[in-house]
């Protein structure tokens, strides 16, 4: 019977998954095996915090081994002396199964320390006494198991005692009469009823991720986290109907819907999220919940199919806020930090696309940007002529013309690095550096554009689209082959994002050149310059999206400089405020996400806050300028430039 | 309430001007003029609170086209282009006439327009097909509201504004800033493919001397100011205090 409810209470959410887009992420199983091992078995990402880390997999652990538990108790629940064929007679698995047991009653005990003694703000919006229920449950499970084997051992049942060292400590409570022989019953079946009114419990409880995250994990994005997963519009044969992102319940992707229905509400997205922890209504955790809750709701809806989808309410602003989706900075710090793999950036850039391209309905002061975009290629709205006034004050470089050879190696400037004025010293430190050290490199000049990263990070996916082929048309024309990108969302974009429009390109990030060009000794770094100490700020494209950590800390080194880390650095660095199209949104809840940053920076004591994007450079020195600080913000490549060349220039 | 709007196709960089002083069109990437979004907002909403549709009107070549999409994408319902290599250095004068000659092909209660066009500026003509058509201007129009007597307009001034009521058909220019034009929609942009383009020939409208009535003979630069100063760095604000200081502004 519990089967049976378990079952169709399971199936209803199954078919919620069967109404949803489906999501092709089946390719490179091998490595989609690996993550499965690594994130599920192995308990990878729970680690990530040491204590809730011993207790989950101690609690995990214990359900992998208790398993052929049920079994064996449904056998002796029939008739006392029957068990489990082989299991049910080695020593082997009755060690474990007490070891087991005992570890989960520990990792209970840890839970309910953190949870009522340590009080992490994560939990904050979860549902808490669920989990106390989810918890006492567990621990009523392998209690009634590990009484059921002391009365056992009491009644010279098992062959080999010893083995279950604490269901023998145990087994003194009993005595070898009839009153045991009751006592064995009751907690057999007592355990058996914890077992099967758990099981029908689970499809409706946050604890559903005990079945939903190990597919979660494996359906999980390969390769960079930085890559977003293209919608392709074609306006010339598109009928009014074609999708847009994501409005109902019934636009989400499975992989989306799967997202919801693993989330266990732990919080260790919402500790690491800029918006969150600057005060803004954003929270990766609560927005997850939020609209785990209306499909949820929708499910009746959903699975009739044909007249219940008309119903649907659009998930924004009825399950979350316009102002939640705007929040997001897509740095990744949730995605990183999630054990089971949640991707809440991707579902918040199909609430964006939506919102955009369906509605118009966007924070009114992005327009400039999409605009300039739009009408200029770049997100300031000047003419293309400008891109290469920042070479005025440079030895000629050379500017790509149509029908000329291709270079070596293509610069990559950028719009913030061509029109910023202090993004441009970035630019010039680049280019000095690139000819000191005899790179034969060469610029686009007007006819480089905005790769688009700002549109499609705020939604606008076909405006990305045509910027997208008009740059692959250029840069496959000129038969370029490899490319240095000085600002990390150019980078990601062009490294991660144009191949599927046609761009195969080796793409490096200027710190990773500049690194190589030092290691070959091409470039010279005085070493024993006054650098001071410098303190190094990732940025989120370059390294929790992109994996670079190291170039820059390698270029600074080699420039003299004393290294001193912020405490949240590499993958676990904190976003400077810009990324996902939030450089051109005010911020107007709470605190600003970039002198929060510079704080950080600030508070490690370091003279210089070296940064290796344009966004984030121009983030932290508008903090340092706001607070009135005299720690300096400056590019890798600028430092180095002043570490190596006689005129560095700026 | 039925609404024209006119909209025109400016370059969108800084125009240039050819050998025969005319702007260089042909070749240039064009847009609809910024200023003609606020008059196409005005009649989008006023259409929206109290039905009627828009029919954007323009005149201009074949590319001109782009800028009634645009207006079509932003929620206009037909557009109406007048394109005829005859009307190449068109003055204000024609273009009124032409542009009031499309506009009667449509029944309507108002026509609105931008102050000036952003790239000849000459502000004549919205008021010029007033004229031709016959029916009461109003300029500069910051709010217009349906009333018993046809529409109460705010008329901005140097010192606030002027209220005007104004019988209907009218036509009237908005100002910047007047309203919010809306950025259109991928929906909408998908949506403009399907909405009707009229394209009028001269004939069709009845008219046959477009000739020009002015044509540009010379153009001169104006002279280069001298003794500019370029403030730049971390002083700059000190620099540009003193200097108003100094020129007793503050």
């Amino acid at each position: 019977m519990a089967v049976t409810l378990f079952w169709r209470r399971a199936r209803a959410r199954l078919e919620v998954l069967r109404a949803a887009r489906p999501a092709a992420r089946t390719d490179h199983p091998g490595a989609r095996a690996r993550r499965e091992l690594s994130h599920v078995l192995g308990q990878r990402k729970l680690f990530q915090k040491a204590a809730p880390g011993v207790m989950h997999a101690s609690i995990f652990w214990g359900f992998l081994v208790l398993l052929p538990t049920i079994v064996e108790a449904m056998l002796a629940a029939i008739d006392r002396d029957w068990t489990l064929p082989y299991l049910g007679h080695v020593a082997w698995f009755a060690f474990l199964q007490d070891l087991f047991a005992t570890l989960v009653v520990v990792g209970v005990a840890i839970a309910f320390a953190i949870r009522k003694i340590q009080r992490p703000d994560r939990f904050r919006g979860s549902h808490m006494e669920e989990a106390d229920r989810i918890l006492l449950t567990i621990l009523g499970i392998v209690t009634t198991l590990l009484l059921w084997n002391a009365s056992r051992i009491a009644l010279g049942i098992p062959v080999h005692p010893d083995a279950a060292a604490v269901a023998h400590a145990l087994s003194v409570l009993f005595g070898s009469g009839r009153g045991t022989d009751v006592a064995e019953r009751v907690f057999v079946w007592s355990h058996l009823l914890l077992v099967l009114g758990f099981l029908t419990y689970l499809p409706r409880s946050k604890h559903l991720h005990i079945i939903t995250a190990a597919p979660n994990v494996y359906l999980a994005k390969n390769g960079p986290r930085g890559y977003l997963e293209p919608l392709r519009i074609d306006l010339e044969s598109a009928d009014a109907d074609v999708q847009l992102g994501v409005s109902v319940a019934t636009d989400l992707s499975r992989k989306q819907v799967l997202d919801l229905f693993s989330c266990t509400e732990c919080g260790r997205c919402q500790e690491v999220c800029p918006a969150w922890n600057t005060g803004k209504a954003l929270s990766p955790k609560l927005l997850i919940m939020d609209l785990r809750d209306q499909v949820a709701n929708e499910a009746p809806l959903i699975t009739a199919g044909g007249a219940g989808i008309v119903e649907l309410q659009p998930l924004v602003p009825n399950a979350v806020a316009d102002q939640v989706v705007w929040d997001c900075v897509t740095c990744g710090a949730c995605v990183r930090e999630c054990p089971v793999d949640i991707e809440h950036v991707d579902t918040i850039i199909d609430l964006r696309r939506n919102l955009v391209m369906a509605e118009s309905r966007f924070p009114r002061e992005a327009e400039t940007m999409l605009r300039g975009v739009e009408t200029n290629e770049n997100p300031w709205g000047q003419p293309a002529s400008a891109r290469t006034d920042w070479t005025a004050s440079l030895e000629a470089i050379r500017v790509l013309q149509p029908g000329d050879p291709p270079p070596e190696v293509l610069f990559w400037v950028g719009c913030a690095g061509a029109f910023d004025e202090r993004a441009q010293q970035t630019t010039k430190s680049i280019a000095r550096l690139l000819t000191a050290a005899g790179v034969e490199f060469a610029i686009l000049g007007p006819r480089e554009r905005c790769t688009g990263d700002p549109a499609r990070r705020m939604g606008h996916e076909y405006l990305f689209q045509t910027l997208a082929e008009a740059n692959v048309e250029t840069l496959n024309g000129a038969g370029v082959t490899k490319i240095v990108a000085s600002c990390a969302h150019c980078f990601n974009t062009l490294a991660n994002e144009y191949p599927d429009y046609g761009g195969r390109y080796e793409v490096v990030h200027h710190t990773e050149l500049l690194s190589a060009l030092v290691a070959e000794g091409r470039l010279g770094p005085n070493p024993a310059g006054e650098r001071g100490s410098v303190t190094y700020h990732d940025a989120c494209y370059l390294g929790r999206h992109n994996g670079r950590f190291d170039a820059p800390r390698d270029v600074l080194r080699a420039a003299g400089a004393a290294a001193v880390e912020m405490p949240r650095n590499r993958e676990r660095a904190f976003c400077c405020g810009a990324g996902g199209a939030r450089m051109w949104m005010e911020e107007k809840e709470g605190t600003r996400i970039n002198d929060t940053r510079f704080a950080e920076a600030e508070a490690t004591g370091a003279d210089t806050v070296a940064t290796a994007c344009p966004y984030c450079f121009v983030m932290l020195d508008d903090a340092a300028k706001a607070k009135g600080s005299t720690v300096r913000v400056a590019d890798v490549a600028t430092l180095l430039a002043e570490s190596t060349l006689a005129e560095p220039g700026g | 309430m039925n609404v024209i709007a006119c909209a025109k196709l400016v370059p969108t960089g800084t125009p240039t001007l050819g050998p025969d002083h005319l702007v260089v069109r042909s070749g240039v990437d064009g847009a609809l003029d910024p200023g003609d979004e606020y008059g196409l907002e005005l009649a989008l909403q006023l259409t929206e609170q109290h039905g009627g549709d828009v029919t954007v009107v323009s005149m201009g070549p074949d590319e001109a086209g782009q800028a009634l999409q645009r207006a079509l994408a932003m929620g206009a319902s037909r557009g109406a282009l007048v394109s005829d290599p005859s009307l190449r250095g068109a003055d204000a004068l024609v273009t009124a006439r032409v542009l009031a000659a499309a506009i009667k092909r449509y029944p309507f209660d108002l026509v609105v327009a931008g102050v000036e066009s952003t790239d000849g500026y000459t502000g004549t003509v919205p008021v010029t097909v007033a004229e031709i058509l016959g029916v009461a201007s109003v300029t500069a129009v910051r709010r217009l509201e349906p009333s018993d007597a046809g529409a109460r307009i705010e008329r901005m001034t140097e010192r606030g504004y002027d209220v005007y009521e104004c019988p209907l058909p009218a036509v009237v220019t908005v100002t910047a800033g007047a309203v919010e034009p809306r950025y259109p929609s991928l929906k909408g942009i998908m949506q403009a493919k399907q909405k009707p383009i009229d394209r009028p020939s001269l004939q069709d409208l009845g008219l046959s001397d477009t000739k020009a009535t002015q044509t540009v003979t010379a153009v001169k630069d104006a002279p280069t100011k001298a003794g500019g100063e370029i403030v730049q760095g971390d002083e700059a604000v000190v620099r540009i205090a003193d200097l108003l200081a100094e020129a007793k502004v503050i």
